[in-house]
């Protein structure tokens, strides 16, 4: 803090040193430092105190010099930077771009990109060379998470990536992970695999019947709602952790609280989460809309309070109690596998990257080789550590971390706040006053959600910009 | 295998851990070697030679040769022991 007196207004990284943040809630104002773990409800006479303290080196006040103690200590909490050499946190597996669901909201370009499928030796050298590397860095674990399309439509190669990775972690004395992603139209038989073999099996269910077979139809017609649910069944009763993942349009943005009841009784998941749609041509034409921020956030609240009530985890990706850098792949030297060996930090599509003039590229695996560009890692580690202009002010920046690099904190995205971050600041908020145990404040804001339209217009939450 | 399948035997039963896969029949176990497991579980999904040797292959990281060498002697040992037992197609 001895730094502050010798900053310049300009010195952006200087002005940014004591991460304390100050949201007005309801009549009081929440102070929050997550990077010291601290939160607390506070008056405006003591915000107005604690920044005279802090800034202007004026005595403290007595009642708060306990806070100001704590303010002032060294923020434990700041996640170290990576540096060196590649440290993945998971090694990310796309068997095929392919997918036999035509969700109406899909952008991920499965309906677009002919299907290659991954080549059995290529995912055995990826798998080979993760080992490697768990073992010499030290780790206990080898995890692999699948993605899409939908993995389970080349169930041969997830079979091959899974039985080898199985096989090396036992020679190398390490504990195989398995995660996917999936929609659940699969066979009895392959629900089965996925509640012997993995850790953890994320199933795209967006509610009731009706309502997730008009988001998730099939490619060969009809919904996939049973089968999903079936699935959903299989690994329930499995020794695998089953989160619902479930996408929140306007459809179903005010059914999250019976959808969270449904799910909580009949299939018991580990974790629900809940991700709002964002704007896409596709989901438009369908006449699938994004929710409104503030009655996703409200949704998303009452959801939480009956899953939680239940022991069951609500999730929603902007959201962390442990403070990082990044809240998606990128910058966590993550390696995305695609179908064609090339290994990249995002497992959306290359050409999404470009229109942003992003490049994801980490390296590549060519019959038995694995190239890694470490430049290129070093380049995301850069990007991402520092930050989008936009969240530097935002108290969600240690948590949201700027969300997905490609869609909402890409270079020379809007420096206002959008939809994206107006819902993300309510839910953090939210969050942060129910573990104060003042639900009666969130229920007040949420109610309406004027107020939030308002904090869009904050252009700092830091607390050396609060004004009276 | 034309005309004929390949089936679990209805008195043996299997349970899948981090180590491997243990076969459980007429009171005995049976711990499966890693690659051997990798077999076991295949099995329950397909049973064209080619697949299966190309899927062990990348699996095993072995000659195509003696992968299928391998399947018919591992293959062999479970009908013997009744692990597994070949049963007519319908039809």
């Amino acid at each position: 803090m001895s730094d502050r007196s010798t900053a310049t207004p300009s010195d952006d990284s200087a002005r940014l040193t004591t991460e304390v943040y100050v949201v007005r809630a309801a009549g009081y104002f929440l102070l929050y430092s997550p990077l010291r773990r601290y939160s607390a409800l506070v008056n405006s006479a003591a915000v107005a105190a604690l920044r005279r303290s802090l800034f202007e080196e004026s005595p403290p006040v007595a009642e708060l010099s306990e806070v100001l103690d704590t303010l002032r200590g060294t923020p434990a909490s700041r996640p170290a930077a990576l540096s060196g050499a590649i440290q993945p946190d998971f090694l990310g597996v796309v068997p095929t771009r392919g997918c036999n669901g035509n969700c109406g909201y899909c952008d991920f370009g499965a309906q677009d990109v002919a299907d290659p499928t991954l080549d059995f030796q290529v995912a055995k050298s990826a798998v080979d060379w993760m080992c490697a590397l768990m073992h010499q860095s030290g780790r206990g674990d080898l995890p692999i998470h699948f993605f899409g399309g939908e993995p389970l439509i080349v169930p041969e190669v997830v079979e091959v990536v899974v039985h080898r990775a199985r096989l090396q972690a036992a020679r190398a004395g390490l504990h195989p992970r398995f995660q996917t992603t999936t929609n659940g139209v699969c066979s009895e038989r392959l629900a089965h695999f996925l509640g012997d073999y993995f850790t953890a099996v994320v199933l795209s269910l967006d509610g009731f019947e009706e309502i997730h077979d008009s988001h998730r139809p099939l490619k060969s017609g009809g919904g996939s709602f049973r089968q999903a649910t079936r699935t959903a069944a299989i690994v329930r009763d499995s020794s695998a952790q089953l989160c619902l993942r479930c996408c929140v349009s306007a459809l179903n943005v005010r059914e999250l609280p019976r959808i969270a009841e449904w799910f909580a009784r009949t299939f018991q998941p580990s974790v629900v989460n809940f991700e709002p749609l964002g704007s896409n041509d596709k989901a438009a034409a369908a006449g699938i809309l994004p929710a409104d921020p503030c009655e996703f956030a409200r949704s998303f609240h009452r959801a939480a309070g009956i899953l939680e009530a239940y022991g069951i985890e609500p999730s929603y990706g902007a959201l962390c109690e442990k403070p990082r850098y990044a809240s998606c792949p990128v910058g966590r030297d993550t390696l995305i596998l695609f179908p064609d060996g090339q290994l990249n930090a995002c497992y959306q599509l290359e050409e999404k990257w470009k229109k942003r003039g992003l490049d994801f590229r980490i390296g590549e695996v060519v019959g038995s080789e694995v190239s890694i560009d470490q430049e290129s890692v070093q380049a995301l580690r850069a990007l991402v550590a520092a930050g989008n202009p936009r969240c530097r002010r935002c108290f969600c920046r240690w948590s949201c971390a700027g969300s997905c690099h490609l869609e909402i904190s890409y270079p020379g995205s809007p420096v206002n706040y959008g939809r994206f971050c107006l819902q993300t600041r309510a839910i953090t908020l939210s969050r942060l006053l129910t573990g104060l145990a003042r639900p009666d404040l969130v229920e007040e804001m949420l109610g309406n959600c004027d107020w939030l339209e308002a904090m869009s217009g904050a252009a700092s939450d830091l607390i050396e910009d609060w004004h009276e | 295998m034309s005309n004929r399948s390949l089936s679990f035997s209805s008195d043996t039963s299997w349970v899948v851990d981090e180590s491997g896969v243990t076969l459980f029949k007429a009171g005995k176990s049976i711990a499966l070697s890693p690659s051997e497991s990798a077999l076991w579980a295949l099995l329950e999904g397909r049973q064209e030679v080619d697949t299966l040797t190309k899927m062990l292959r990348a699996i095993l990281d072995w000659d195509e040769g003696r992968v299928r060498t391998w399947i018919d002697d591992r293959v062999s040992h479970w009908l013997e022991a009744g692990y597994l037992v070949m049963e007519p197609i319908d039809g």
